[in-house]
C-alpha cells in the first residue's frame, strides 16, 4: 500500500471513527440545573399613617420615593428574598423606621405601612404571580370576563368591616362576611357585576353603622382593593366615618 | 510526521491489547493418500487469506489466529495432486482438524476439490461451546440475538432476564470481538452493545467452564463474532416488516401488527488493496409496541348495560381533581397507543494483513430512542389520556476495537488490542427534556397548554371507580442518565510448540461511571424558589440543593448535573486487571487445557471505618469524610482445568474444572453521597439498600461430558455440571449504635448462596435428505437461600431475618428444550417451484418456574386496583405454603419461517415469512401469587374485594373495569411486577434479503 492511501485510509477511519462517536452519543454532559437563579418580584408601598404625612421609602437601597397617605408608589422590580424597608415618616414625632419584609419568588405584592395609632407596622399583600395576568388572582385561573373583583383591606384599628352596601344603579344590596375583616387583614375577592364600566357605592359597615362611601368605577375583568385606615370618628348616631383609599390591582 | 504517528499508534496497539481470543486454528496432516506417509514440507495454505503453514518432519502443520468464518484449504506438494477442501468453518478458540491426502500426481490429473462436512462434534474443546454461525442465525424464525442464546442447553431467558445453569442474571458475560460488552452496573446484568444479526459471523455461548483466559463472569459466555470482508464484494439489502396495512388494532390472518420494521444493509469486500478487507453494516430497527401482549378491546358495555364507548366516566375527586371532569374509558385491542422503539445501529470490521502485521479494526454503534407509556415500560392503559407526555429515553453505544497480531514466526504470535466503549443512557420528560426543574413548574407547563394542579404540582390523576387514569398533561417520569465509559487493553503472547499451545496474557480495563438520578423536580424547585436569596451564587444554590438530598442520586455528576471527576461527586473508577497463563496440550488420545487465572478488581465503593457508628456531614448531607476508609482491592488466583478425551475419531469425553470470581453488580454499592446519607438517616424500608466493599463473588464449577458421533451425519452430547456459588449479595440490615444521627440501615451482604446441577443434552442431525435437526434439553436443578439480591427484603424488613433456607430459585426451569427443525432444498434441487425453498420450526418448551403461593392479607398499603397481586414490597405477603414450592405451567411454543430464493440477474433474493407463536397460545409464564392461576388473582372475590366494590368510591363499574384492565389485560400485573403473565402473541413478519 502506498504511503498516500495509507494516509488517506487512516485520515478516513479517524474522521469516520469521530463523526460516529460525537454524533450518535446521547448527550449526557449537559448541566440539568441552572448555576443560580436570579428572582424577581413587583412591588409597590401604600402609605395608610394617617396622621405620618408623606413616607419616603426605600428597600435595600433602592429608592422607592415619596408617596402620601393614602397613596401608593407606583410598581417597582425588586429582587426577590428578605429585605430591609427604610420608611422615613414627613410627620413630626414619627421619625424613621425600619422594617424586615419578605419579598416572594416572583410575585407582585403591595406593602402597605399601617398604624394602631401607636406603632407602625407592615403588611403584605401579594396579588398575583408577575407572569400572571391582572385578571386572574395569585394562582388562580381567569376570572369570568363579566364581573370586577373587589376586596376590602382594614387598616384601621377601630373597626371589623362586617358588611358592605352596594349601590349601583339604584339597585341596594349587601354582603356579608361570615367572618368580620379584622383590623390588618383583608377579605377574599368578591364580584361585582360589571358588563361595561359601572359606577358602584360601597358602604362598610361595620357594628350596623356605616363607616365610609366609597366610589368605585368598576371595569370589567378588573380588580381592586379598598382600603380603610386611620381612625373612626362619629358623624352622627349611626355614620361613622374613617378614610379610605382605592387600590387598581393590576 | 504522519508516518510516526502511524507507527507510535501501531505500537501502542501492541503494547497493549487483547482480551479475548477471537481467532481459531487449523491443524492437521498432509499424507501420501497411497502410502500413508507424511508429506514433510508440503505448502497448505488458506485460499483468498495470507493465511497457510507448511508441514514439518511429521507431515502436521498448523495454522493460528484466523478469524471465524468459512473457508476454502488448499494442500500442495510437488509430485502430488493439489487437493483443496472447501466448507471449513473457523470457529473462536477451537481448533478444526483438516487431513490431505494427496494422490500423487500419476493417479490424477486434475485438481481434487472436496467440500468438508462440518464437524459435528468438537474434539478440541475442554467445556461445553455451543456455536451458531451465521447461516444458522439465517434460517431461524427469530432475529433476536438473545432468544437465539437460549435456545442453547443450560440457558434460561425469564422475564427478560437470562440465568445460565441456574446462575443470578448478572454473571452472564457478553463479549463482541474479543472485548467485554456486559453491564457490569445493572444487577439484571446485560448487554451494552446491540449487534444486527446481519453482521454477526458466529455466536458461542459458552455455559461456563471456560478457559483461564475469560473472566468476570461466572456463570457463562455469550461471545459474538462480527464478520470481515472477503476478497470479492458481497452486499447484501434486507427489509422486513409486520404491517400489512393493519396497523393499530386490525389483523391481518388473524395477527396484529405491532408497527414493526427492520431495514438492513451489509457491504464488504477488499478496499485500498487486496491486503485490506471491511465489512460494515447499518440498520435501522423502528417498532411501535415494544412489548407486544395479549391486549384485549374495552368491553361493549359496563354491568350495568350502559354502553362503554357512549359513557362518559367522570373523576371522583379522591385526588383532588374536578369532579366536572371525565374520559371515555374504551381502547383497541392490540396496541398500545402511543409508544415506539427507533433504533439506528452501524457494525464495521477493518483488516489489514501486512504480514507479519495483522490489523483488525472493529466499531459498533447504536442510537436509539423509545416512547415509553411509563416511566418503567410497561404496556400500560393508564396513561392512555396523556400520550403526548410519555416519557422518552434515549441510549446510545459507540465500541472501538483495535487488535494487532505480530507473528513472530509461523507458530508463535502477539497480539495487541485497546478497546474503548462508551454507553448513555437519558430518561427524561418529552417537554422539558434536560431542564428538570420545569417538569414541575406549572408557568412553564402553561405554555404547552398544561393546567397544573398547583404551581409545583401536574395535573392530578384522575379517580376512576379507583382505576388511577393521568389526566393530560401529567408528568410521568423522574430525570436518569447514566454514562459509563472504558478504555481496555490487553496483551497475548500465543506460541504452538510441537502439541502444546502455550498462551498468556494480561488485561487492564479502567470504568468510568456516572450516574444521575432527579426523583422529586416538586420539591427541589418549590426549594429554589422559596429560598431566592439561597440560589444567586453557584455555591449557594448547591448548599439549598444539599439539603434536598433525598432527591438525588448523583455519583459523577456533581448535584447541577455536570460531570464530576472530583471530590464529593467523583466518578466511580472500578479496574479490573487479570492475567493468565495457560497450555493446550492436544495430541491424538487427550486434550488437556489448564491455565491460572489472576483477577484484581478494585470496584472503587465506599468502605466503612466502622459500620455500626457512620457520621453524616451536617453541611453536606454525606457520609462524613473520618467515616470512610479506602475500599479493598481483591486478588485471586483460580485455577482452571479441563480434559477432553477423543477416543475415536466419533466419540469424546471432556471434564472440566474451574473457580471463577466475579464483581457484585456495581449498582449494589454504589449510590451517590446523598442517597447514601439519606438511606442512613431515612429510617425507611428501602429495597435498593447500600453496600459497603462488597467481595466478589466465587463459583466453583465442575463438568463432565460425552459425545458422540452415532452416524455419518448425527450426534449427540451430554453434559453434567455441578456448580457452587458463595458470596451472593443478600438484602440484610446492619446495626448501629444507639445515639446515633443515623439508624439502622439496610445493606447487601456477601451471605447468600447457590448450588446448581444439571444435564445438557444435545442431539444434531447434519443436513441430510434434505433435513437438518437440532434437538436440546436441560435438566436443571438451581436452588439457593435467594433468587436475587433484593429478593430478602421482605423477609428481613418484616421480621428481621434473613432468609437461609435453600430453595428453588425462581430462574430454574427443571426441564427446558428446543428442537430446531429445518427442511431445505439446496440449489439445484426440487425444480423450479421447490429449489432453494425451506422450512425451518423451531419448537421450544420449558416446565415453567418455581413461584411463591400467597395469602390474602387485605390490602393493607396496597390500592385496590393493585389488590390482587403482590408486588415488589413483599412485606405485605405472607407465604402459604413452602417458598417457591409450586412450579408455573409448562410452556410450549412453535415459531415458523419459510423462505424461497430465487436468482434475478447476478441477485440473489430470498423472501421469507416467519411467524412467532404460530399457535398464537397464550403461554403462561406467571401466575397470580395468591391463587396461582393465570386467569384469577382472586381480589374481586376475596372479603377486601368484595368490601372495595360496595364502597361509594369504587361500585360495580370497579370490578368491571378490575376485570376489563386487570383480569384480561393484566395491568395490574404489569404495575406491580414489571413483566407479564403470557408470553407474547403471535407476531408474522415479512421479509426480503438481497444478496449480491
Amino acid at each position: 500500500m502506498t504511503k498516500t492511501n495509507t494516509r488517506l485510509l487512516f485520515s478516513i477511519l479517524v474522521v469516520l471513527s469521530t463523526l460516529l462517536f460525537y454524533t450518535g452519543c446521547v448527550d449526557t454532559g449537559v448541566q440539568n440545573i441552572d448555576s443560580s437563579f436570579d428572582f424577581h418580584s413587583e412591588v409597590s408601598v401604600a402609605n395608610l399613617v394617617e396622621n405620618g404625612g408623606a413616607a419616603t421609602i426605600s428597600i435595600d437601597d433602592q429608592q422607592f420615593g415619596a408617596v402620601s397617605v393614602g397613596a401608593t408608589t407606583s410598581d417597582s422590580d425588586l429582587q426577590s428574598g428578605n429585605k430591609s424597608m427604610l420608611v422615613s415618616f414627613a410627620a413630626s414625632g414619627f421619625g424613621n423606621e425600619t422594617f424586615s419584609i419578605t419579598v416572594d419568588t416572583e410575585k407582585k405584592i403591595r406593602f402597605y405601612i399601617v398604624s394602631d395609632g401607636t406603632e407602625q407596622s407592615i403588611i403584605k399583600d401579594v396579588q398575583r404571580y408577575t407572569w400572571q395576568t391582572s385578571d386572574s388572582e395569585e394562582g388562580e385561573g381567569i376570572f369570568t370576563d363579566s364581573t370586577a373583583q373587589v376586596a376590602i383591606f382594614n387598616a384601621s384599628p377601630d373597626l371589623e368591616v362586617e358588611a358592605l352596601m352596594v349601590v349601583a344603579n339604584g339597585d341596594t344590596s349587601y354582603i356579608e362576611f361570615d367572618d368580620p375583616i379584622a383590623t390588618e387583614s383583608r377579605c377574599s375577592y368578591f364580584s361585582l357585576a360589571t358588563t361595561s364600566s359601572v359606577n358602584y357605592s360601597l358602604g362598610i359597615i361595620y357594628d350596623d353603622a356605616i363607616y365610609a362611601t366609597v366610589p368605585l368605577t368598576a371595569e370589567p375583568r378588573s380588580r381592586y382593593t379598598v382600603a380603610v385606615y386611620g381612625s373612626a370618628t362619629e358623624v352622627d348616631e349611626n355614620t361613622m366615618t374613617v378614610k379610605y383609599s382605592v387600590f387598581t390591582d393590576d | 510526521m504522519f508516518k510516526k504517528i502511524f507507527t507510535l499508534t501501531l505500537s501502542f496497539l501492541l503494547l497493549n491489547i487483547v482480551m479475548l481470543a477471537q481467532s481459531g486454528k487449523i491443524s492437521g496432516r498432509v499424507t501420501d493418500s497411497q502410502t500413508g506417509e507424511p508429506l514433510i514440507g508440503a505448502n497448505v495454505i488458506v485460499l483468498n487469506t495470507d493465511y497457510g503453514a507448511a508441514t514439518d518432519i511429521n507431515g502436521e502443520y498448523s495454522i493460528a489466529n484466523i478469524p471465524p468464518g468459512v473457508y476454502s484449504l488448499k494442500a500442495s506438494y510437488i509430485g502430488y495432486q493439489n487437493v483443496t477442501i472447501q466448507n471449513i468453518r473457523v470457529v473462536t478458540g477451537l481448533t478444526q482438524e483438516v487431513d490431505f491426502p494427496l494422490p500423487s500426481s500419476s493417479f490424477a490429473t486434475e485438481e481434487v476439490v472436496i467440500v468438508s462436512e462440518r464437524p459435528l462434534i468438537e474434539k478440541s474443546s475442554t467445556n461445553a461451546v455451543r456455536i451458531v454461525d451465521s447461516e444458522a442465525l439465517e434460517v431461524l424464525p427469530t432475529r433476536s440475538i438473545t432468544s437465539i442464546a437460549a435456545l442453547q442447553p443450560g440457558v434460561v431467558l425469564q422475564n427478560y432476564y437470562v440465568s445460565i445453569r441456574g446462575s443470578r442474571p448478572n454473571e452472564t458475560g457478553y463479549v463482541l470481538e474479543g472485548t467485554d460488552v456486559k453491564d457490569p452496573v445493572s444487577s439484571n446484568g446485560g448487554n451494552l452493545v446491540y449487534i444486527t444479526p446481519d453482521a454477526i459471523e458466529e455466536l458461542l455461548v459458552h455455559a461456563g467452564g471456560y478457559t483461564a483466559e475469560y473472566g468476570n463472569a461466572n456463570a457463562g459466555i455469550i461471545q459474538t463474532s462480527l464478520k470481515t470482508g472477503k476478497d470479492k464484494y458481497h452486499f447484501s439489502l434486507r427489509g422486513e416488516t409486520d404491517n400489512f396495512g393493519n396497523y393499530p388494532g386490525d389483523k391481518f390472518l388473524g395477527t396484529y401488527s405491532y408497527g414493526y420494521s427492520d431495514l438492513v444493509f451489509t457491504a464488504s469486500g477488499p478496499i485500498v488493496s487486496d491486503k485490506i478487507k471491511f465489512f460494515v453494516s447499518g440498520e435501522n430497527y423502528f417498532i411501535r409496541d415494544t412489548n407486544p401482549i395479549f391486549l384485549s378491546a374495552s368491553p361493549e358495555t359496563y354491568s350495568d348495560g350502559s354502553l362503554v364507548d357512549e359513557t362518559v366516566i367522570y373523576d371522583n375527586g379522591t385526588n383532588g381533581g374536578s369532579t366536572e371532569e371525565g374520559q371515555i374509558l374504551s381502547w383497541e385491542g392490540g396496541n398500545i397507543p402511543g409508544v415506539f422503539l427507533n433504533r439506528y445501529s452501524f457494525a464495521g470490521t477493518l483488516l489489514m494483513d501486512f504480514k507479519p502485521l495483522i490489523v483488525k479494526l472493529s466499531a459498533a454503534s447504536n442510537w436509539s430512542q423509545e416512547r415509553m407509556a411509563n416511566s418503567t415500560g410497561d404496556p400500560t392503559l393508564l396513561n392512555m389520556f396523556n400520550t403526548e407526555r410519555y416519557p422518552m429515553v434515549d441510549r446510545s453505544s459507540f465500541l472501538l476495537n483495535a487488535k494487532g497480531t505480530y507473528l513472530l514466526s509461523d507458530k508463535m504470535f502477539i497480539e495487541g488490542e485497546v478497546s474503548f466503549l462508551d454507553s448513555r443512557f437519558k430518561q427524561y420528560d418529552p417537554y422539558f427534556k434536560d431542564d428538570v426543574l420545569a417538569y414541575s413548574d406549572s408557568a412553564a407547563a402553561a405554555a404547552y397548554g398544561f393546567d397544573y394542579y398547583s404551581y409545583y404540582t401536574p395535573p392530578v390523576d384522575y379517580d376512576f371507580y379507583g382505576f388511577p387514569f393521568t389526566r393530560e398533561g401529567a408528568l410521568l417520569t423522574s430525570y436518569y442518565k447514566r454514562h459509563y465509559q472504558y478504555m481496555g487493553g490487553s496483551l497475548d503472547f500465543t506460541s504452538q510448540m510441537e502439541d502444546h499451545e502455550f498462551k498468556a496474557g494480561v488485561e487492564y480495563k479502567r470504568w468510568t461511571i456516572r450516574n444521575y438520578s432527579f426523583y422529586s423536580p416538586a420539591s427541589v424547585w418549590r426549594n429554589v424558589r422559596e429560598n431566592p436569596d439561597r440560589v444567586r451564587s453557584t455555591e449557594e444554590l448547591v448548599s439549598l440543593l444539599q439539603e434536598s438530598y433525598s432527591a438525588f442520586n448523583n455519583y459523577g455528576y456533581d448535584i447541577l448535573g455536570n460531570e464530576s471527576d472530583e471530590g464529593l461527586y467523583d466518578a466511580r473508577h472500578p479496574v479490573f486487571a487479570s492475567a493468565y497463563i495457560q497450555d493446550k496440550y492436544e495430541s491424538d488420545d487427550i486434550i488437556i487445557n489448564a491455565g491460572l487465572r489472576f483477577d484484581l478488581i478494585d470496584m472503587d465503593t465506599y468502605a466503612l471505618v466502622d459500620e455500626e457508628s457512620p457520621s453524616l456531614d451536617d453541611e453536606t448531607n454525606a457520609l462524613a469524610d473520618s467515616s470512610l476508609k479506602e475500599s479493598s482491592t481483591f486478588m485471586y488466583v483460580t485455577p482452571r482445568l479441563g480434559f477432553s478425551f477423543p477416543v475415536t475419531d466419533r466419540t469424546v469425553f471432556h471434564m472440566q474444572y474451574g473457580k471463577f470470581i466475579q464483581s457484585t453488580a456495581l449498582s449494589l454499592s454504589y449510590k451517590g453521597v446523598h442517597r447514601i446519607a439519606y438511606q442512613m438517616a431515612g429510617a425507611y424500608a428501602f429495597n435498593d439498600p447500600l453496600a459497603f466493599d462488597l467481595e466478589p463473588v466465587k463459583t466453583t464449577q465442575y463438568e463432565i461430558g460425552f459425545s458422540q458421533q452415532f452416524t455419518d451425519f448425527a450426534a449427540f452430547d451430554a453434559t453434567a455440571f455441578y456448580k457452587d456459588i458463595v458470596g451472593l449479595p443478600v438484602y440484610a440490615i446492619q446495626e448501629v449504635e444507639a445515639g446515633l444521627e443515623v439508624g439502622d440501615y439496610a445493606i447487601y451482604a456477601n451471605q447468600d448462596f447457590a448450588t446448581t446441577r444439571g444435564i445438557e443434552f444435545s442431539l444434531k442431525i447434519r443436513r441430510t435428505q434434505r433435513v437438518r435437526l437440532e434437538l436440546n434439553y436441560t435438566y436443571s436443578d438451581a436452588k439457593g437461600t435467594n433468587s436475587f439480591s433484593s429478593s430478602g427484603f421482605g423477609s428481613v424488613q418484616s421480621n428481621g431475618n434473613v432468609p437461609t433456607i435453600v430453595l428453588a430459585l425462581d430462574y430454574n426451569q427443571t426441564h427446558r428444550g428446543s428442537m430446531m427443525f429445518d427442511y431445505r432444498f439446496e440449489k439445484g434441487d426440487g425444480g423450479p417451484i421447490f429449489e432453494r425453498l425451506g422450512l425451518n420450526v423451531l419448537f421450544t418448551f420449558n416446565s415453567g418456574h418455581p413461584y411463591t403461593l400467597a395469602k390474602d392479607l387485605g390490602l393493607g398499603q396496597e390500592e385496590a386496583w393493585t389488590g390482587g397481586v403482590v408486588g415488589t414490597d413483599t412485606r405485605q405477603r405472607s407465604p402459604n405454603g413452602p417458598p417457591n414450592s409450586l412450579t408455573t405451567p409448562w410452556v410450549y411454543n412453535f415459531d415458523l419461517k419459510v423462505d424461497k430464493t430465487v436468482s434475478i440477474w447476478n441477485f440473489d433474493v430470498n423472501f421469507y415469512v416467519y411467524v412467532q407463536n404460530v399457535l398464537n397460545t397464550k403461554n403462561v409464564i406467571n401466575v397470580y401469587d395468591k391463587t396461582g392461576s393465570d386467569k384469577d388473582d382472586g381480589f374481586l372475590s376475596s372479603e377486601a374485594g368484595k368490601t372495595v366494590v360496595g364502597g361509594s368510591r369504587y361500585t360495580e363499574r370497579f370490578a368491571d373495569l378490575y376485570r376489563s384492565l386487570n383480569l384480561e389485560n393484566r395491568q395490574h400485573y404489569w404495575s406491580q411486577k414489571g413483566y407479564d403473565i403470557y408470553d407474547t402473541p403471535r407476531q408474522l413478519r415479512l421479509g426480503i434479503l438481497v444478496n449480491f
